[in-house]
């Protein structure tokens, strides 16, 4: 099971990459767990300084824009 | 920690900020500009020290402003190193500043450096928001 991150306080664009890494695990057909971490000093643990950021499986993979469905699609794979 | 949806267009500024007067003074300017919504000042520290956090975000960015004080160009080396590559850098040496060890900044010298990024930045076509342009559309 893929653990997807999703890192950012909750702003249109946060949404919209969740709803991307939703979609691009359901293309793939991949089990996953997707988690939303909204607060601020929890989303600097990951080390990451902009928002929105992706994260799979503690990898960060986007920081600060939102990849399409077939970019995370590679991502997951 | 910057604001949510600080990406697409806004420009990541990048300075040197190095132990001179040319170092500081691109700090200064990175400063300058992200007040004028020309992009935003990010830390060249968390690249070089190859934090994956750092590192993504500036293989993210859709345009980054490098600020070098002098040739040496630490900015612009720190970036490669970790294979981004930008086109866009400047060097303040080259801009007419002398290099020397003063680090009071002089107002005049920052203001008159800064019109000239600001008019060089205007004149590019795409890739970051005109003058007075605000980076995050976020609703």
């Amino acid at each position: 099971m893929k653990k997807i991150h999703i890192l950012g306080t909750g702003c249109a664009k946060c949404k919209l990459l969740a709803e991307h890494a939703e979609a691009a695990a359901k293309n793939r057909g991949i089990s996953y767990d997707l988690e939303k971490i909204t607060e601020i000093n929890k989303i600097m643990s990951f080390g990451v300084m902009m928002t929105p950021a992706l994260v799979i499986d503690g990898e960060i993979k986007a920081v600060g824009k939102v990849p399409s469905v077939h970019e995370i699609e590679k991502m997951l794979s | 920690m910057s604001d949510c949806c600080q990406s697409g267009n806004a420009t990541m500024i990048l300075a040197c900020a190095g132990g001179s007067n040319v170092g500081q003074m691109t700090n200064r300017l990175a400063v300058d500009l992200t007040g004028s919504g020309l992009g935003k000042v990010a830390c060249l520290a968390g690249i070089g020290a190859r934090l994956p956090g750092f590192v993504q975000a500036a293989k993210d960015a859709e345009s980054i402003l490098v600020l070098d004080g002098c040739p040496i160009a630490c900015a612009r080396k720190t970036l490669e190193a970790v294979g981004v590559n930008t086109a866009d850098c400047y060097v303040l040496t080259e801009m007419g500043m002398e290099k020397n060890k003063q680090l009071a900044l002089d107002e005049q010298a920052a203001m008159k450096l800064k019109t000239t990024l600001v008019a060089a930045l205007d004149k590019q076509p795409a890739g970051r928001p005109a003058s007075g342009a605000k980076p995050c559309a976020c609703s």
